[in-house]
């Protein structure tokens, strides 16, 4: 039997809008360490790899692991039905034919149950290969958000180039160009603000601004991003969350 | 004043943007993709059997629309004409259907290139060139049987018009002679093993091709376009069936052809055609065999 308490539903309401705009059936594999989900997106041009470790449930329970295929547009609804501040149960059975997702509102005394049918999805493991990276960009979050925002309007790709001097931000469409430079940065008062480099190697990756777009809606889980880099392999954009990650890797654009 | 026409035409200038020079010609790049999985992404649809990538945007929408075309049917965007309708009929399930016979003359584009489309489908079910409405209508008196039904599909690209699907359809000729094709084997039988005295009456139409829809199989609609067509293929004569002959038939089409117009075959022919001894044949009397033409393509 699965039981897992989220102190609060806005991280798993964030999390699923997420993985929305990428996947829509999708295989939640619940084990005793917690609650994991892999998927490729239907073209095969980006995967999702999120992980929520047991203790960052209030209260966590798993004795068998159990797979939960769902829906992600159904599971929305249903998650829509309750308050970002609602203290969120995830409850299934060991074989399960739904998933009963609880809402409670400890200051209105208000208590709410729904139950999401299951799918049957064939989905099969997918090895990730362990990737040694050039380059490692620590930034915050909202910033790389508005420069994939701000260049999704010029062009549909987005060339990332790093070197020790900082990593610059660029594309070039139809009506013009655009770069965005940002130099390695210590905040000491904020250090969520700050700008960290690491490097072995200057690396240039070209990437399809829609998907890192689509990335971004993972935004409010974390103040920080990190892109892990390398020539010619898919990009790394981790979102840290408090106890498990969310990772997102894009296969680049080559040359012919 | 002459305020408007100037408006007008600054608007109707193409932009251009200022450059001193060309700009130097931007490599294309493709985006690559992910290769996790151990399974093949080269796919080939069970129901429509259009085999393609599922990797590939492009193949996905192509098979998309395929797809939707082979089981639903094309959907036709202008009504056709009731001086073309020579049936109405009503099929199972309670189905209402009208058949249409369309000469090479006064077919509206839109018809044509939705006859087109219907064509190229059921070519690639039967594996046959792929010769468009256009090729057809060169041949000796052609014409081309539709079965429309109203239109089901929620996949249908029409947007209020059009409510109306292609869901069956004939290619018809006149031709001049015939043979026979035993059912069962699929071998031609030669005229030496007929035994009948009176040489066989000869075809006088040929059917080319003849197709359903997927998803409107086991309503009749092939039965009731052969019906059709003997009524009126030739103007004030109704045809009887074993005039009509068919061409390289499939395995469906030879089974519709049988029930439609099958004749059961001799102990002689049913002897030669296996290759065996008259007194030692074992039969069901129930073999059967069609009318067949050779096509000049």
């Amino acid at each position: 039997m699965l039981e897992g308490k989220l102190e609060q539903a806005s991280l798993f309401k964030k999390l699923v809008d997420a993985a929305k705009e990428l996947v829509q059936d999708c295989n939640f594999d619940c084990s005793e360490t917690g609650i994991a989900l892999e998927a490729m997106d239907t073209s095969h041009v980006s995967l999702i790899s999120l992980e929520l470790n047991a203790d960052g449930f209030s209260e966590y329970r798993c004795d068998r692991n159990i797979t939960l295929g769902l829906n992600l547009t159904s599971l929305t609804k249903i998650l829509r039905c309750g308050n970002n501040e609602d203290m969120l149960t995830l409850e299934a059975q060991e074989k399960p034919d739904s998933l009963i997702i609880r809402f409670e509102n400890t200051q209105q005394d208000r208590m709410s149950e729904y139950a999401l049918k299951l799918m049957d999805i064939d989905q099969e493991h997918l090895g990730i290969p362990e990737t040694e990276y050039a380059a490692t960009v620590t930034m915050p979050s909202t910033e790389f958000q508005r420069i994939c925002r701000d260049m999704y309007a010029i062009s549909e790709s987005i060339t990332i180039e790093c070197t020790k001097a900082g990593v610059k931000f660029s594309c070039e469409g139809d009506i013009g160009n655009g770069s965005v430079t940002l130099k390695p940065s210590a905040s000491a008062d904020k250090p969520e603000h700050a700008t960290k480099i690491e490097l072995s190697e200057p690396v240039s990756l070209t990437l399809s601004t829609k998907y890192l777009l689509n990335f971004c809606k993972a935004t409010g889980l974390s103040d920080t991003v990190t892109l892990k880099m390398a020539d010619e392999n898919p990009v790394l954009v981790e979102y840290p969350l408090s106890s498990g990650h969310l990772r997102f890797y894009l296969a680049p654009k080559l040359d012919d | 004043m002459d305020f408007n026409s100037s408006s007008n035409s600054s608007r109707n200038t193409p932009r251009t943007y200022k450059s001193r020079k060309q700009p130097p010609k931007k490599k294309q790049k493709t985006q690559v993709y992910l290769s996790l999985s151990s399974k093949p992404h080269h796919k080939t649809c069970s129901a429509c059997g259009m085999s393609y990538d599922t990797l590939s945007p492009d193949d996905r929408a192509t098979h998309h629309k395929f797809h939707a075309r082979a089981l639903s049917g094309v959907d036709i965007s202008l009504p056709l004409p009731s001086s073309t309708c020579v049936a109405k009929v009503v099929l199972k399930n309670n189905v209402h259907a009208t058949i249409h016979k369309l000469g090479s003359r006064d077919l509206p584009r839109s018809t044509r290139t939705a006859l087109d489309a219907a064509l190229r489908i059921c070519n690639a079910e039967l594996s046959a060139p792929d010769e468009g409405i256009a090729d057809f209508f060169s041949r000796s008196q052609p014409a081309v049987y539709v079965c429309i039904t109203p239109s089901t599909s929620s996949l249908s690209s029409s947007s209020s018009s059009s409510s109306a699907t292609i869901t069956g359809l004939a290619l018809v000729e006149r031709i001049s002679s015939g043979l026979f094709m035993s059912c069962s084997s699929g071998r031609i039988l030669s005229s030496s093993s007929s035994s009948s005295s009176s040489p066989p009456p000869t075809p006088v139409l040929g059917i080319s091709r003849i197709y359903t829809a997927h998803s409107s199989r086991g309503l009749g609609i092939a039965r009731a376009l052969l019906d059709a067509i003997c009524a009126s293929a030739i103007y004030g004569l109704v045809l009887p069936r074993d005039k009509v002959a068919f061409s390289q038939p499939s395995d469906s089409g030879c089974r519709l052809a049988a029930a439609w117009a099958g004749e059961v075959m001799t102990d002689r022919e049913l002897a030669v055609d296996r290759g065996v001894d008259v007194d030692s044949l074992v039969c069901t009397g129930k073999e059967k065999k069609i009318r067949v033409y050779i096509e000049k393509s």
